[in-house]
């Protein structure tokens, strides 16, 4: 006999998908499934579209990401064109990615997982927002970092600005004196975020990991890496190679008859990317040492808040980071990167976003028309580690599945900040039936 | 104000819009939220108790492609009172509507259930969307399928790029322009979507170096967005010039219906033969 609870839908993540868990009466868990109907197809459809297209097409994938699809499609489009970026033209590059990721970690810690620091069921964000006399200094947060968006990419939302070889439109002097007061302002508000956060530190111990870390080599810089490490769940770096070799050391596997597709290291097996990741795999930064190191303490413990708490610490290195940068912009003499008018076969960008490691690969043909389409998220990459920390969850819980212990679980899965709409090849519909093109025309009603 | 938002097939980067630069400058906050995946801990059952035309306003942004999908927006449609399709997808299908040239894609929620109110962009800007819902909360009758928020003149008006007449020797794509110049887009041969789409959005795109994509949709009274702007840039060929000239404008489908291809004539024709 076997019994199935389904979380449908899992609340207050990004995207809708549903968990069902299967329980065997005798033998306890039998299957945890996650499902998802946000299957589209992006590696299909793309195929034929112009490469330099991708970029825009690609920062539909996921409206909350948009910006680290957005660069790692254009990095594969500039390998492709065979361009290098000049300094510059990375900096603005690293502020348009690091703002992201900022309003990124900022929207999982204050949307998505502040009410979970309460402890009780039935919250909505907004309410908690405001019970908690937050909603106004939020607004105000997403609306400088909005700002600083529309800056650099012309857009609030899905921000473009890209060009293979540089960057469209440069911040005028006025715009970087702007941003510098934005980047401080949203300082403050970080911190007061950090206090939040750091106040509300639990006690109770989380479920611990002995998974190896995948991130893209260096400090802060490593955002635009060109390098992959590889290290022991304790941090310790086993390997790294260039980011265009990945097939080399991963593995992309056919599970089932579902169409899904996991990412594996071929020596190691599953892995994670991510905040811990890159915690434990940079050097410490230059700044925030405290912090640094309290933070590295908590790993002992491994209390369940602790991949959020990462996320807070990343916002301050992240506004540290883009206030160097915006110090020593210097834009005057323009210079892009010209290229010939010559398609290379392949291209590989990579980029470490907001949830991990990123990675676009192409194969175009003589045109530049897209051949081959394959896209490894973050979400992706940790699906088998989170599936595998909702299995000990629920094991060590006895399979007692009472309403505290299901809300308990999404805390757990919200910790690992799954995006559905970058699980592209990962989900696709289960159960239900995909409209049939040749069906009759359906009732309206 | 009770209130539902639901995604379907989409990246999910309307409703943020929505909840961040809508909800307070509309007064929203105080709203009961019955039915939102992404800040609400409710469920499916929840909206689906929930009784007829009992929300005073439900938000779809996706468009849809599964049984479950389409079920789900036949429950909203009929628990409210004011359903807005919010977006490219929702309203034609969007990005993913391009998978219908390998044989399958989503279908626009107006293909299913009838919206009252349309609501477009990819995602739409905030103005745009605080214009629109402004438009369907007042509105005293019952509408159908209206487009709110988006203008009724193409996006060209809004676009500060030079114009000057002109015609085309070959057409040239948007990677290999100078990132500096100021010109139109078509002037300088790189399809854009300007002239048959709905302003509103302040022609962001082009102002920031990127042809539009056309995501707030085709101007009133054309039904094939694609077709006509196709036949405007053929008109600009020199005709003796013309066929090499089509020769160089590549992928038309995919740059001519790019948002917009689940809901081409031709498709429904063969989705729905007897139509």
């Amino acid at each position: 006999m076997s019994r199935r609870i389904v979380l449908n839908p899992i609340s207050r993540i990004e995207g809708e998908g549903s968990l069902e868990i299967v329980l065997d009466t005798r033998k306890g868990l039998r299957e945890v499934r996650f499902h998802s109907d946000l299957f589209r197809g992006f590696e299909i459809f793309c195929k034929g579209r112009p490469v330099e297209e991708m970029p825009a097409l690609s920062s539909r994938i996921c409206g909350i990401c948009a910006e680290a699809h957005y660069l790692a499609s254009l990095r594969a489009v500039e390998q492709i064109l065979g361009i290098t970026v000049p300094l510059t033209m990375q900096k603005i590059r690293g502020l348009f990615l690091l703002t992201s990721l900022v309003r990124d970690h900022l929207t999982v810690l204050y949307l998505f997982a502040g009410p979970d620091t309460e402890d009780r069921g039935g919250a909505d964000s907004l309410s908690w927002l405001k019970e908690q006399g937050l909603w106004s200094d939020f607004l105000a947060s997403r609306r400088r970092l909005s700002r600083m968006l529309e800056i650099l990419g012309g857009r609030r939302h899905l921000a473009l600005g890209g060009f293979p070889g540089g960057w469209l439109r440069l911040p005028s002097e006025k715009e970087i004196e702007e941003m510098v007061s934005l980047v401080e302002e949203e300082k403050n508000f970080a911190l007061r975020t950090w206090e939040f956060w750091e106040a509300r530190f639990p006690k109770e111990e989380g479920e611990k990991f002995s998974w190896p870390l995948v991130a893209l080599t260096g400090g802060l810089d490593g955002f635009l890496g060109e390098r992959i490490t590889v290290g022991s769940p304790e941090g310790q770096s086993l390997r790294s190679f260039r980011a265009d070799k990945y097939r080399q050391h991963f593995r992309e596997e056919e599970t089932g008859p579902r169409g899904l597709r996991s990412t594996r290291l071929k020596e190691e097996g599953i892995y994670l990317v991510g905040p811990v990741a890159r915690f434990l795999l940079w050097p410490p930064p230059p700044s925030l040492h405290n912090l640094y190191h309290r933070l590295k303490q908590c790993f002992k413990q491994f209390p369940w808040s602790l991949p959020h708490l990462l996320r807070v610490f990343e916002v301050l290195l992240a506004l540290d980071k883009m206030a160097s940068w915006l110090k020593d912009l210097d834009l005057k003499g323009r210079e892009d990167s010209s290229h010939e008018d010559l398609f290379r076969e392949e291209g590989i960008g990579v980029v470490e976003a907001p949830r991990g490691l990123l990675i676009h690969h192409y194969r175009v043909d003589e045109k530049g028309l897209l051949r081959e389409v394959n896209i490894i998220t973050p979400t992706a990459q940790n699906y088998k580690p989170l599936i595998s920390s909702i299995q000990a969850y629920l094991k060590n819980k006895n399979l007692n599945l009472s309403k505290e212990v299901l809300l308990g679980l999404e805390k757990l899965i919200r910790t690992f900040d799954p995006c559905l709409p970058c699980m592209l090849h990962i989900l696709s519909p289960y159960g239900h039936q995909r409209i049939n093109i040749n069906s009759k025309p359906k009732t309206k009603i | 104000m009770r209130l539902a938002v639901y995604n379907g097939l989409s990246c999910g980067g309307c409703d943020p819009v929505f909840f961040l630069d809508v909800l307070e400058e509309l007064g929203l906050t105080s709203s009961d939220i019955v039915f939102w995946p992404k800040v609400s801990d409710r469920r499916l059952r929840d909206l689906e108790s929930q009784p007829p035309e009992s929300l005073d306003l439900a938000l779809v942004t996706g468009a849809v492609s599964t049984s479950e999908q389409i079920r789900l927006l036949k429950v909203l449609r009929s628990r409210s009172l004011r359903l807005v399709a919010v977006g490219a997808c929702a309203l034609w299908g969007g990005v993913a509507g391009l998978g219908w040239l390998e044989g399958s894609g989503p279908e626009p929620v107006p293909e299913i259930v009838t919206p009252d109110f349309l609501l477009p962009g990819c995602p739409p800007e905030p103005e745009t969307f605080r214009k629109g819902l402004k438009q369907a909360l007042s509105a005293k009758t019952s509408s159908s399928n209206q487009i709110v928020g988006a203008e009724d003149f193409p996006l060209c008006e809004e676009c500060d790029r030079r114009r000057r007449p002109f015609r085309l020797r070959n057409f040239q794509r948007w990677h290999t322009c100078d990132p500096e110049a100021r010109q139109c887009f078509l002037q300088l041969g790189v399809p854009c979507a300007g002239p048959v789409t709905r302003a509103g959005c302040q022609a962001r795109c082009p102002r920031a170096g990127y042809p539009c994509l056309g995501c707030y949709g085709p101007l009133p009274g054309i039904e094939d967005p694609g077709e006509r702007l196709l036949s405007g840039l053929v008109s600009a060929l020199i005709p003796a010039k013309a066929s090499q000239a089509l020769e160089t404008l590549v992928d038309p489908v995919g740059s001519l219906y790019r948002f917009n291809l689940a809901t081409h004539p031709l498709l429904r024709k063969r989705k729905c033969p007897d139509e």
